[in-house]
């Protein structure tokens, strides 16, 4: 017994391997308690069990009732590669010049380490990340072995640039709470003198 | 305890000065960790001398508001209960607050640049709740102001900036760091020059003084950093026998008539050391500027910043092949002390120092 | 010392969301990954207002209606994987949270079967079992550790590792309570402030328990 009930996807968002996949089973009585896709538009279909003989008792068993939903959840792809890592720092931009940046680390495989710094060529920050070095900015800098897929394993240093959501006027009037007890322990409370900009 | 003691800490950032001014009367400036331990100094050093911080400490004073320069600060203030807390006028203005409220309140800044500081303005919120009455700073440091005076033992503390003009620059300094809308979250960067920094000259009886020369530089204006302190004539007078030299010893601090008008011909002189950056300081040229002004000059750490760490091979060379150079920024935590049998004897004079400290 | 093979990391959330939201090209338009991560991420298994599951680079994240889940298995964006969830939920600061697990799955290298089996008797001594049956071994062992501050508690998982053979699998859950009582924006920042305060001390933790058993004699 079927009981259809449709949810519309955009197609585009289902990969062609699973789009594939699953049209190739349609009309296929799978496993039971499966909820699959059929051709675009993709529907959702709801099953009912008919009844069953037990195998203890030798009656018929009640008719089970199944939940409206039962979705599948299907497995991540798996990873294209491994990174063994050896050693990882978080780094502070402290200045960008002639094609050269300058960075303190700090230590995070042994945060009992001291402060280092490092020199490094602009070259090393990926298109996507380049945006983002400016002084004050935070990174990770990884070394270790990188697995690839076909075996090969090759020994790398690698940087990320930390990606936090930009200031929002959330933020800001947040921070006015904190802000107005600033004040009341700095004696300001009555003095408006401000050249804030947004 | 007679003895009149000033001890001199600086790994390589940061800085603490710890002096004893006479009668139990203790006096901390600025902050910093020692990397070992990763505790104040101030409080490890004092501790280690059986002194009671929580009464004795009678002045904790910073001189700059970046969490570099004042690491561990927040603990120092819980700790000396009875210690009038000092910082500068240039942070008492709307621009501070606001900068310091927005990367504080729920930013998800981890390591936002005034974490440090916001931790202090929670300290004296404590402070303010414990007394019942909102307790801010105790003194706004400004130039030529008397911050701590205790006449019956000839002690007096004064500050030396900023300057009405170094006020109102900081101002605009403070409004330039606050993040607009829309902009990316990044730490807080420190500011040079700082404007804001606070100097210290400390009167010892009739003839010991001493000078703390924070992170001022020198400005081509004379109403902003050294120059206004050469040209006031509301500073106290005298001429300093034990002198922290400003800004690591960098040439943007030097001023020849501070040597020649403020310092005493035969000065020992205290270098805390920076290793961040491009340029380490003090360079050799800047050593030159000041051992022409003093034959007893002494540094607290290593110019060159601290021993290599040892690491796996591959990531050594991993490293070596990725950066154009690599090394380690904090040393170990040296010490210069600088001691006076008394206020009245400045001939005794006794300096000694713990490795990696030095004489230069 | 045993060697750390596979190392997995992946944040929990309980409470209520909408999966549907939770799509790369959202976290894109925030800024929260990287432009070319999320065209990659086009290749997702499903969204829709029940479940979101998709992979951006090698974030893994699936979110229910009453769990979020955001994991990796590569360790150099384990901080990533952490900024990423803090950024996601500053936005959405109205989501409930009741609780936020950090959990850290670690699988090592063990010399061979016969220390394999000497580590399980370590952890669980077969001599009484014994009494009873010829060859107990031991397959699945849990550990539980209350903690006080913050409320929560620690659940350590250790079985033969199935992807690591001869190996180790442990699988450290560190729980978070958020109070119930709290409204939904301090559900959100609590949560918020237990990926700031907790997330290094917790996977560092986790691994020294993990590195503490195997370096004991056995």
């Amino acid at each position: 017994m079927y009981s259809p009930e449709e949810v519309r996807f955009d197609p585009g968002q289902v990969s062609e391997e699973t789009q594939s996949q699953r049209q190739g089973e349609r009309g296929k009585d799978t496993d039971r308690n499966v909820l699959w896709l059929g051709p675009p538009p993709f529907t959702l279909h709801k099953r009912t069990e008919s009844s069953s003989i037990s195998l203890v008792t030798g009656q018929r068993e009640p008719d089970m009732e199944l939940p409206n939903r039962i979705v599948v959840r299907l497995p991540f792809p798996p990873p294209t590669h491994r990174f063994k890592l050896l050693q990882q720092w978080e780094g502070e931009l402290i200045e960008i010049k002639n094609e050269e940046c300058t960075a303190i680390l700090r230590d995070m495989s042994h945060p009992e380490n001291p402060i280092e710094e490092i020199t490094f060529s602009v070259a090393e920050i990926s298109s996507s990340d380049i945006s983002l070095a400016v002084p004050g900015s935070i990174f990770y800098l990884s070394i270790g072995y990188y697995d690839r897929i076909d075996g090969q394993r090759l020994r790398t240093a690698s940087i990320r640039f930390r990606r936090l959501p930009a200031w929002t006027m959330s933020d800001f009037k947040r921070a006015e709470e904190e802000a107005e007890k600033i004040k009341g322990i700095f004696g300001l409370t009555k003095e408006i003198r401000s050249v804030e900009r947004y | 305890m007679k003895d009149i003691e000033i001890s001199f800490f600086g790994p390589g950032i940061g800085e603490c000065i710890v002096s004893h001014l006479g009668n139990n009367q203790w006096m901390i400036v600025d902050s910093c960790l020692d990397p070992s331990t990763r505790a104040p100094i101030a409080l490890q050093y004092l501790n280690q001398k059986g002194v009671n911080v929580a009464t004795d400490v009678k002045l904790f004073l910073i001189s700059h508001w970046h969490d570099d320069h004042i690491s561990g600060a927040s603990e120092v203030l819980r700790a000396c209960k009875s210690a009038k807390f000092v910082c500068s006028a240039a942070l008492r203005c709307n621009e501070f607050v606001t900068l310091v409220s927005r990367y504080q309140s729920r930013s998800m800044m981890i390591s936002s640049g005034v974490d440090e500081f916001a931790k202090i303005i929670g300290e004296l919120e404590s402070r303010s709740k414990s007394k019942k009455v909102i307790i801010g700073p105790d003194t706004w440091a400004l130039a030529d102001k008397r911050i701590f005076f205790l006449p019956n033992h000839g002690i007096e503390v004064f500050t030396l900036s900023p300057s009405d003009a170094a006020l109102t620059h900081s101002f605009s300094s403070f409004a330039k760091l606050i993040p607009t809308l829309k902009s990316t979250k990044n730490r807080v960067i420190d500011l040079y020059p700082n404007h804001a920094a606070v100097c210290v000259w400390i009167n010892l009886g009739k003839d010991l003084k001493i000078l703390l020369g924070a992170d001022l530089e020198v400005h081509r204006e004379d109403s902003f950093g050294w120059k206004a302190i050469f040209t006031s004539n509301t500073r106290p007078a005298g001429k300093a026998l034990v002198i922290k030299v400003p800004h690591h010893g960098s040439s943007n601090s030097y001023l020849k008539e501070i040597w020649t008008e403020l310092i005493d011909p035969d000065p020992i002189a205290v270098i805390t050391p920076f290793t961040k950056g491009e340029k380490p300081l003090p360079t050799d040229l800047d050593l030159k500027n000041i051992r022409q002004h003093s034959k007893r000059t002494y540094c607290t750490g290593s110019r060159t910043g601290g021993k290599h760490i040892k690491r796996d091979s591959s990531v050594e060379k991993t490293l070596k092949e990725f950066a154009k150079s690599h090394r380690v920024v904090t040393g170990k935590m040296g010490r210069v002390t600088v001691t006076f049998p008394d206020s009245a004897n400045i001939t005794g004079v006794q300096v000694s120092i713990q490795d990696p400290a030095h004489r230069l | 010392m045993p060697s750390l093979e596979l190392d997995g990391v992946s944040i929990v959330l309980l409470g209520l969301f909408n999966p549907a939201i939770f799509q790369p090209m959202w976290f894109k338009a925030h800024g929260l990954i990287r432009g070319d991560e999320a065209e990659s991420a086009q290749k997702i298994t499903v969204i829709s207002p029940e479940i979101s599951q998709f992979k951006i680079g090698e974030f893994m994240m699936e979110v229910w209606r009453e769990r979020f889940m955001a994991s990796t298995n590569d360790a150099t964006l384990f901080q990533p994987l952490r900024d990423l969830v803090i950024g996601a939920f500053s936005l959405l600061e109205h989501t409930p949270i009741k609780a936020i697990g950090i959990n850290r799955t670690m699988h090592f290298s063990i010399a061979d079967i016969d220390t394999l089996n000497r580590f399980g008797d370590f952890l669980a001594p077969k001599d009484s079992w014994k009494e009873l049956m010829d060859t107990p071994g031991l397959a699945v062992m849990i550990m539980k550790y209350p903690r006080a501050n913050p409320e929560g508690e620690i659940n350590v998982r250790i079985e033969a590792s199935q992807k690591v053979i001869p190996g180790v699998y442990f699988d450290v859950n560190n729980h978070y309570e958020l109070k119930k009582e709290e409204t939904e924006v301090e559900g959100t920042m609590k949560a918020i402030n237990v990926l700031k305060d907790n997330w290094e001390p917790g996977l560092l933790f986790s691994l020294k328990i993990a590195e503490h058993l195997l370096g004991r004699d056995y």
